[in-house]
């Protein structure tokens, strides 16, 4: 009988050593829960959030699932999401306020780090504005003491033709000009897009050497070159 | 030769003389926006907002081969960024957002659909609610676009389509200078309410009542100030302006990526629309003639020398003139063949740029719809902690 009271022993300790170990990793889950991916994804079509025309928010009731399957979600991850910090702190007796709180703050940063993103991937992309050409062009224009006319017809009148500056430069060049090109530079312009074809056109037409070198600077610059390679192409 | 002979030709003459004679003038519009000359009380700042608009793309677009989809729902886009654009340059407007989807957070909201755009002739329905759910506009826009429109050496941060964004600027404006700045600060009220209302129902749907033929909202009464629970709405209000200018910085990227081939599509096309309806026309009309003229040779009848060569004359002319229109037509479907190769061309570039902001659209809003949905349930328990009012099952207004 003792043994059987001590099998019965050891195995009580045993499985209330997994209920123990069960139960706080389940706490501990609920604690910092997210999602493996960061932000967790949508159920929803993508709308904005506050209402449709019959009825705004979403229900309660899709809370509460929600809430659900966050609550047995016990991943780690750096990037909790705000909603699912809220559930934590409730179940660590914070009050709905506080929690409220942390939450404005919680997506604040993370809206923040949606525009840092942004803000880099503009600084990134080449992609400018008709408006941010037309300063180029100007800031450009008054560096080379007046602005040049690399346009063949600006005119307003509906019979007039449409020609571009590139379109104009891309026709004939003289001797002259074709020596003022730096020998990195493809004569046909391949990969050039409308800024790097409008530098070029600068570049080309300008008489001070110094400062033809600058716009090529910004052009292989543009064009993606490095600056070691800019500055041995044009020292050739 | 009887007066029969000599006035049917002479009558069937009269009658194809103006049509050779007929030249259209065509007249571009050019409206100017009206500006604030002044800073503008609070008041009198309404925000905007103005949903991507429809593109309008029919369902047999076979049968509409110069409707390209992803161009069009690039413009449903462009065009609404650009006029939020134009409503920030008035500086009649607070802030001024263009929305993927409804929200309680504006004070106006602008739709629109594109019915028309080729880089020549554009036209736009625009409607326009406050958010008491008064229409402010119901109207179709049309503007005629110039050569001029696309020079380069034209202030740069004018669309082409300018003239349209301005009128429909200036129609808001005209509006909304009716209204008393009271009524304005009434309209904000209606929607900071309706927005709570959003959140917790049961608490603020008894702020308002709703006309029952009208459909539109009007205080019952109001909260108060210093009201903690409006003040916690307040902060979500503010960000959901914030998800909405974030996502608005999706847009500007659609618009700055996609500004300079959208303005050298609608260029190119222009000039094709404009050969095209030319052709198109002069098709019609030397058609018309020839048909006019054969007419005319057949009701000639005599049996003088005159009469003969006048119905020979009717006759043979009224040919040609078939058949020179027949050329015409074809020579159009060469524009036409033109017009529908850029148009794919950048219809599968603007493909990819809106599948890369629909993405980001969707993942955004997507996540922010969690968050909303967690306080509005963390709103509920703070009132019922704060008032000791249990809740009862919410349905929005």
């Amino acid at each position: 009988m003792s043994a059987f009271k001590s099998y019965f022993l050891v195995l009580f300790l045993l499985l209330s050593g997994c209920a123990t170990q069960q139960m706080s990793g389940s706490s501990q889950g609920k604690q910092s829960p997210s999602s493996s991916g960061g932000m967790p994804s949508s159920s929803s079509s993508g709308g904005m959030p506050s209402s449709s025309s019959s009825g705004g928010m979403p229900s309660s009731s899709e809370s509460t699932n929600q809430e659900g399957q966050n609550g047995n979600q016990s991943n780690k991850d750096e990037n909790t999401m705000p909603t699912q910090a809220g559930i934590s702190g409730q179940q660590t007796g914070q009050s709905a306020s506080s929690i409220f709180n942390e939450s404005l703050g919680d997506f604040d940063k993370e809206m923040a780090g949606e525009r840092d993103i942004i803000a880099a991937s503009n600084q990134g992309n080449s992609s400018m504005t008709a408006q941010e050409i037309a300063d180029m062009e100007s800031i450009m224009g008054a560096d080379l003491d007046g602005p040049i006319d690399i346009s063949g017809d600006f005119g307003n009148d509906e019979s007039e033709g449409n020609n571009d500056s590139e379109e104009e430069f891309t026709g004939e060049m003289s001797e002259e000009e074709i020596s003022r090109l730096p020998s990195c530079v493809d004569k046909e312009g391949s990969g050039e897009d409308k800024i790097a074809r409008q530098l070029r056109v600068f570049a080309i037409k300008e008489d001070d050497p110094n400062i033809r070198n600058e716009i090529w600077k910004q052009y292989l610059k543009h064009m993606g070159i490095g600056q070691s390679q800019i500055e041995e192409c044009l020292s050739k | 030769m009887s007066i029969k002979n000599i006035i049917t030709p002479t009558f069937f003459i009269c009658l194809i003389l103006p049509l050779l004679s007929f030249s259209e003038t065509i007249k571009y519009d050019k409206v100017k926006l009206k500006r604030a000359e002044i800073e503008l009380i609070e008041d009198r700042l309404l925000d905007v907002g103005i949903f991507i608009f429809d593109p309008n793309i029919p369902e047999d677009i076979e049968d509409n081969p110069l409707v390209f989809p992803e161009i069009r729902k690039a413009e449903a886009r462009y065009i609404p960024y650009h006029l939020k654009n134009t409503l920030e340059e008035s500086g009649f407007w607070g802030g001024v957002w263009v929305l993927p989807d409804n929200t309680k957070a504006m004070d106006l909201n602008v739709s629109g659909r594109i019915i028309k755009s080729n880089g020549y002739d554009v036209s736009i329905k625009i409607g326009v609610w406050d958010i008491s759910g008064k229409q402010w506009l119901d109207k179709a826009y049309k503007a005629r676009v110039g050569q001029s429109s696309y020079s380069k050496r034209r202030d740069l941060t004018q669309d082409p389509y300018q003239s349209l964004f301005n009128e429909i600027a200036n129609d808001l404006q005209k509006i909304k200078s009716i209204y008393l700045s009271k009524e304005l600060k009434r309209i904000s009220e209606i929607g900071d309410l309706r927005f709570a209302s959003d959140l917790i129902p049961s608490v603020f749907n008894d702020y308002l009542v709703q006309d029952n033929k009208t459909n539109i909202y009007k205080i019952s009464r109001l909260p108060a100030d210093d009201d903690p629970i409006m003040q916690r709405i307040g902060d979500v209000k503010e960000r959901e302006l914030l998800l909405l200018d974030t996502l608005n910085e999706y847009y500007a990227q659609l618009y700055r990526e996609i500004s300079i081939p959208y303005e050298e599509w609608r260029k190119s096309n222009r000039q094709n629309a404009i050969n095209y309806e030319e052709l198109k026309r002069s098709a019609r009309k030397r058609q018309i003639l020839g048909a006019v003229a054969i007419l005319g040779g057949i009701m000639v009848d005599g049996d003088s020398n005159a009469s003969g060569y006048a119905q020979q004359g009717l006759m043979i002319g009224g040919i040609q003139a078939v058949q020179s229109g027949f050329a015409k037509s074809s020579e159009a479907k060469i524009y036409k063949e033109s017009m529908k190769e850029g148009g794919d061309s950048f219809d599968s570039e603007a493909e990819g740029l809106l599948i890369e902001v629909e993405g980001q659209t969707l993942r955004l809003t997507g996540n922010a719809q969690e968050m909303f949905l967690e306080w509005k349930r963390l709103l509920k328990q703070i009132y019922t902690e704060e008032t000791g009012i249990n809740l009862k099952e919410d349905s929005a207004q």
